[in-house]
Order: structure tokens, then C-alpha cells, then sequence
């Protein structure tokens, strides 16, 4: 037992950061704005442009090439947002962006009854909530709505775009928000005031971050956040208890067939980060062990997504499948690997108190 | 406001914090005690211990604990699931026996806290009715092994913590907010709609006495933990769910009869400090002060309960739990300290505290 040294802290205005004694991170935290943030949101404007011209011309004259460039273009523009996905800091968390982009999961289909309801709308009143989207519900402003509206309806997808006024409406409406809520998000990150300079200028004086090192924690979340919901949300919910009773339909992107290239762009983007962080230039030399041991468990998530890729089944037929099956229950693992390397042994290397009541908070 | 920045150094008293924790009633155990959840290791336990740091009892959790009730004859010591919870594990405080597990219901998970009647018949658990979207307080009978006989509407999604109040008759919740479905471990499903409340029901009946909401600006202000503090009014603290870049006011307080609850508006830089996130909230009866934690600002504010002035911030590494003892409080911290408040003292303690304690 000891004497308690305490700040009183009101009259003094003296707030210390908490993780005082920590390296400099600040190479990294640029690095994480510039050649991690900066061009992961600005290949998601250019696929979400292209992605709104292919709806243009689709709805200009529906035929079965735009439609398939349509689609493509969607499965282009998913997969940038598989790798957007891991930012969830700043910007895309204001005004609810990031919910408006990705409206998921929608556990009561709550979302898709929204959308399937102005779908079976009328004309005027559904241009009328496409023109103030940004007003509306945020299960009808993004990529699962999208998806919805390419791959649902009638088989001849030129029909139904042909025929349906409300689902051209629709498609041109969402495609043209999502590359609105791109760009005010790049927008917003850049610039003299931008969250790129909030992230560099930490200290007493900034009243998100008082130091970098609660910077790099923050930035350390977000990959350990998105691991555990790959690994739980979109894996384990849709194997269910068996595979009897698997739910493809739990995972993002089942409709359209893009369930496991989310699951691919969600680690390719991890991986990415954690090069361009590089944290091992903080920590000495006795614990360099670190980043082989993630970029072990990395190649093992990789390897089991590689072999089911090349199964070439779609979403629910690999989880109907033994191995696709088994396959998925035992990526669990790696998975659980790399977030533990990534939210406890990296932060305890690099010296950052992540305390576990502020880290995943109750 | 009074200055007092004190800078102690480690007595002779020092000694006695390196006595080890003892698995089972190895020191004495007179005066103060108190319970906690925490991390032992690779597990979790709750544990018994007193102001200087000692621990005096450990019971094993089969995961992550959360809150914590005693029975009113002192003999039974319940500790809740950190939520999504399935389990309210049931230890004899003073034999170390395990009395019952008890399991949610089909559709329901805990949320992590819970209350005994004030004769100790009955057990309420606030709970999850995940596929109806509903917030319930789950009713255990004490007498029948306690078996689940029926549950409570609250009003609004995510029940959170739950005082009985002083008159012995209300029960207060706080109602998060925040749809979850364990289907997507703690991802929230509808931070852009959500609205949280405080709600007060008879407890008795079940009845909603009032319900009482936040401002349309603050719906995202998930009203989380609270307690009872002097003149009937509940204190409270949110977690806010908006964006890190709107700093917001945390604490509240609210009095049945009033519209609205009143937010506590500190100065500026305090409020950024608290990071948005309160952790816990603990009343002092006997003094009227009111503890709140920021575990991720490493603060805890007294106020004065009767006045709803700050009386003082303290600085710990992710302190969290807090208890009231003698005339401030106890808390705990993630890094395993113990921090006797009256005292100034602190003790380092094998164990890592999670958010919540209690005064035994």
C-alpha cells in the first residue's frame, strides 16, 4: 500500500495524457493519413464515379451489357469498400456515414423491408425521398439497398430495370449518395482543419487526443474491431450451429455472391495497414517477434480464403459444403490470433495503456 | 474550490500491501469489504477485498463478470454476465459455495447487472428479449431456487444497470438504448435511431411510473449506469455513441416529476477528458457525494450530490469501479489499484478490475 499521489486537477487545467512515456509514433500516424486513409478513400470515390455513371447508362437504356457493367462495377465498388471498412474513425463516423454506406447487419431485415417498400412505391414520392436522401432512413442510402436493386426482381434484369421507374430511380439515387458520402468524407480528412492534422497535432491542447500515443490506440482499434466482427459477425453467425443450420444469408454481401471477397478485402486491407504502420520500428529488438507472428496468422487466414475462393462455390454452398464448412470454423482461429497480436500484444510492446474497462467499454 | 495537490510517499505502511493476495479468507476480515469484478490471469473472477488492497475471497467466473448484488441477509453474492450474459452466478459470500447458475431464458440475454428485493425473495436482472427488440428486467424467485417467474417491461431497448431506490418501492433503469442481437457480438444496430431513457417502475407491479428521455441532440447518449443520489435523484452517466469529434456532456441527474434529466455541464476541457464514456456511477448516502468514473479518460469526478457542484477530479490509468466507503469512495482500476479515496492510499493488487464494485 501506498500514499496516493493525487492531482486535483480542476484549478490547474492540467490534464496529463495517460499514456505519457511512449515512443513518438508520429511517422506512423502520418503515414496511416496519407498512404493508408487518403488513397483507400480515394479509390472509393473513383469505383463509387464509375459506379454511378454505369448506373446512368443503364437507366438511360437498359440492356444486357449495362447491366453487367452495372455489376460490376457494384462488385468493384465492394470491394474498395471492403478495404474502406477498416476506417472507423474521424469523418465516416459523423452525420452516421458510415451506417449509410454499410447498413449492416440488418438483423429483422428491417432495412430491406424499407427498401422493398419504396421500391413498390410510387414514382413521384420515391424521387422525392431519393432527392433527400441524406434525410432519409440510412437502410436505403447504401451498398446493401444497391445490391439489392441490381440483383433482385425479375430474371431479365433489363426488364425489370426497363419497367420498374422506382428501381432506376433508386440505383441512380443510392449510387449518386454513396459517391456524395465518399468524397465529404475524403473532404473532411483533408485540409488545414481536416482530421489528417487532428491526428498530428495531439496535445493538451486538442481535445480528441492529448497525446499520439492515445492516437495510435485508436488507430489500433480499428483493425482489432473489425476482426472481431469477421470473426464473429460475418463467419460464425453464418455457420450457425451446424451445417445443417448455416445462414449464409448473416454475412454482408450474400446476395451478390461477394460474402467471401469482403471477408479477403477486410484482411488484404488489414494487412496493408499494419505494412504502412510498421510498428516494429517502436519496439526494441526483443520483441521484433511480433510482426512475424502476425504476418503467420495473416498468411493462415489468407491461405483458408485462397483454398475456398478456389472451390468456386457460391456463399451458401460453401457453407453447405464439409470442408468450406470446416474450413470457415477453423479460420476462427487464426483470426482470433491476429486480433490478439494486434489489441493486447502490440499495445503492451509499444507501451500503450489500453486498460481493458476503456478499451471495449460496457 | 480548495487546491489540495498532496504528494505522499510509500510509508511503513507499505508492508502490509505486499502481503499476496490470499486465494481464501487468509487475512483478517474486519472492517469495510468490498466486491469487484476482475481478470485473474487468462480468467475472470469476482473477488472480495478490503480498503487496503487485501483480497480477501476469489470466486471463479466461468467469463467475463460484470455487475455485482447482495442479498439483504448479506449471505448471497450474485455476479452478472457482462453482456451479451448468460449466466448470474450465485456464490455464498461467507462459504464460498456455489448456490446456482442461473441461464437466460430462450430470446434473452443478460445485460449485466441486477438487484435484490429488499427482503431478498426475489432477484432482477436486466435483460435482452433480443428477437422483440424490447428491454425486460427478468423476476428470479429466491424461495423456488430462483426460478424465472415473469419479467418487467422497462420501456425502451438496452436496460443497463437498475438501482432499487431508498423508498424500497422504485426501480430505476437505465435504458442504453442501443438494439444488439448476439448473433453480431456488440455491434450496434441502430445508433442513428436509437433513443435511450431512464425509466422508473413500480416494483411491485412492474408498473412505468415515468419514463423521462433525453433532448433530441443527445439520442445518442446511451444512458448506461446510475445511482441514487441525496433527495431522490438519480444520477447517471452515458456513453455516447455519435461521433469522437462532438464532445458532449456525460452526466445527469433526474428526479421523478422532472421532464427532462439535467445534464451536468463541466468546463471544457474536463469534458473532453472524459472521451464521451462514463464507466460508473456511485453514491455516497451517509455524505451526499457522487462518484462517476472515466476509464477512458482516467478520471474520477465528486460532486456534491445536494449542491451538483464538482468537488474533485482525481487521475488513475482506466479506473473504472467505484464504491462508496466511509465519506468518498473506493475504486478500482484495469491495471489492478485499489484507491482507498478518504485515505489517499493506493494498493497494487495481482488482479486486473473490471467496471463494477460494490460495498459489502
Amino acid at each position: 500500500m501506498k500514499k496516493i499521489i493525487f492531482s486535483l486537477l480542476i484549478a490547474t487545467g492540467l490534464y496529463l495524457p495517460s499514456a505519457a512515456g511512449a515512443a513518438d509514433f508520429t511517422p506512423a500516424i502520418t503515414a496511416y493519413a496519407e498512404d493508408f486513409v487518403i488513397p483507400t478513400y480515394e479509390d472509393l470515390i473513383a469505383k463509387a464515379e464509375n459506379m454511378e455513371a454505369a448506373a446512368e447508362a443503364l437507366c438511360a437504356a437498359p440492356d444486357e451489357d449495362r447491366y453487367r457493367a452495372a455489376t460490376n462495377h457494384f462488385t468493384a465498388l465492394v470491394g474498395s469498400w471492403s478495404q474502406a471498412e477498416l476506417i472507423r474513425m474521424g469523418p465516416v463516423r459523423s452525420k452516421n456515414r458510415f451506417e449509410k454506406l454499410f447498413f449492416w447487419p440488418d438483423a429483422r431485415s428491417r432495412g430491406l423491408k424499407q427498401v422493398q417498400r419504396l421500391l413498390a412505391g410510387k414514382s413521384d414520392e420515391v424521387r422525392e425521398t431519393m432527392n433527400g436522401l441524406s434525410h432519409a432512413s440510412v437502410a436505403v442510402q447504401g451498398l446493401p439497398a444497391l445490391e439489392y436493386l441490381l440483383l433482385s426482381g425479375d430474371k431479365d434484369k433489363t426488364v425489370a430495370f426497363a419497367t420498374e421507374g422506382t428501381r432506376c430511380i433508386m440505383v441512380r439515387g443510392i449510387a449518386t449518395n454513396i459517391h456524395t458520402l465518399a468524397r465529404e468524407v475524403l473532404g473532411e480528412w483533408q485540409g488545414g482543419e481536416g482530421f489528417a492534422k487532428v491526428l498530428e497535432k495531439a496535445d493538451a491542447d486538442n481535445p480528441l487526443y492529448r497525446s499520439d500515443a492515445e492516437v495510435m490506440q485508436d488507430i489500433l482499434r480499428m483493425p482489432a474491431e473489425l476482426l472481431q466482427i469477421l470473426e464473429e459477425s460475418k463467419i460464425r453467425s453464418s455457420l450457425g450451429k451446424s451445417i445443417e443450420k448455416s445462414r449464409g444469408k448473416r454475412a454482408p454481401f450474400w446476395r451478390s455472391d461477394l460474402a467471401l471477397q469482403n471477408f479477403e478485402g477486410n484482411l488484404n486491407t488489414l494487412k496493408r495497414l499494419m505494412d504502412i504502420l510498421n510498428l516494429d520500428q517502436f519496439i526494441a529488438d526483443d520483441a521484433s517477434h511480433l510482426n512475424n507472428s502476425l504476418q503467420f496468422e495473416m498468411r493462415q487466414v489468407a491461405g483458408v480464403f485462397d483454398r475456398l475462393s478456389s472451390k468456386k462455390l457460391s456463399w451458401p454452398y460453401l457453407l453447405k459444403d464439409p470442408e468450406g464448412y470446416e474450413q470457415l470454423g477453423y479460420v476462427q482461429f487464426p483470426l482470433q490470433g491476429v486480433r490478439n497480436i494486434i489489441s493486447e500484444q502490440y499495445p503492451e510492446a509499444l507501451g500503450l495503456q489500453l486498460g481493458f474497462n476503456s478499451l471495449d467499454g460496457d | 474550490m480548495v487546491i489540495n495537490r498532496r504528494q505522499f510517499t510509500a510509508g511503513s505502511l507499505a508492508l502490509i500491501g505486499m502481503a499476496g493476495p490470499a486465494k481464501w479468507a487468509v487475512a483478517a476480515e474486519t472492517g469495510a469489504r468490498f466486491a469487484g469484478t476482475a481478470k485473474s490471469g487468462n480468467g475472470y473472477v469476482a473477488a472480495v477485498y478490503n480498503a487496503n488492497g487485501q483480497i480477501l475471497r476469489e470466486f471463479l467466473l466461468e467469463g467475463r463478470g460484470h455487475g455485482l448484488a447482495l442479498s439483504p441477509d448479506g449471505q448471497t453474492l450474485a455476479v452478472f454476465a457482462r453482456r451479451p450474459g448468460y449466466y448470474i452466478r450465485l456464490y455464498g459470500l461467507n462459504d464460498g459455495r456455489l448456490i446456482r447458475d442461473i441461464h437466460p431464458a430462450a430470446d434473452r440475454h443478460f445485460y449485466g447487472h441486477g438487484i435484490f428485493a429488499p427482503n431478498g425473495d426475489i432477484l432482477y436482472a436486466t435483460e435482452n428479449d433480443f428477437e422483440g427488440e424490447r428491454g425486460v428486467i427478468g423476476i428470479y424467485d429466491a424461495a423456488r431456487n430462483f426460478v424465472r417467474i415473469g419479467e418487467y417491461e422497462t420501456g425502451e431497448i438496452g436496460p443497463h444497470e437498475l438501482v432499487l431506490m431508498q423508498d424500497q418501492k422504485t426501480i430505476a433503469v437505465a435504458n442504453g438504448g442501443i438494439a444488439t442481437h448476439p448473433d453480431f457480438p456488440r455491434q450496434k444496430l441502430n445508433l442513428f435511431d436509437m433513443t435511450p431513457s431512464l425509466s422508473y417502475l413500480d416494483r411491485e407491479s412492474g408498473e412505468k411510473l415515468q419514463e423521462a428521455r433525453l433532448p433530441d441532440e443527445l439520442h445518442q447518449l446511451s444512458i448506461r449506469h446510475l445511482a441514487e443520489g441525496p433527495d431522490q435523484t438519480i444520477w447517471f452517466a452515458g456513453q455516447f455513441q455519435g461521433s469522437r469529434q462532438q464532445i458532449t456532456d456525460i452526466i445527469g441527474y433526474h428526479r421523478r416529476g422532472m421532464d427532462q434529466p439535467q445534464m451536468i455541464q463541466l468546463e471544457a476541457g474536463l469534458t473532453a477528458r472524459l472521451h464521451n464514456y462514463g464507466g460508473s456511477v456511485s453514491c455516497n448516502l451517509k455524505t451526499g457525494k457522487v462518484a462517476v468514473t472515466s476509464p477512458r479518460g482516467g478520471v474520477v469526478l465528486i460532486f456534491d450530490g445536494r449542491t451538483r457542484q464538482l468537488e474533485q477530479v482525481l487521475e488513475s490509468a482506466d479506473i473504472c469501479a467505484v464504491s462508496p466507503f466511509d465519506k468518498s469512495f473506493i475504486a478500482s482500476t484495469g491495471q489492478g489499484e485499489i484507491l482507498d479515496l478518504p485515505h489517499e492510499t493506493s494498493s497494487l493488487t495481482k488482479l486486473l478490475w473490471d467496471n463494477h464494485a460494490i460495498a459489502l
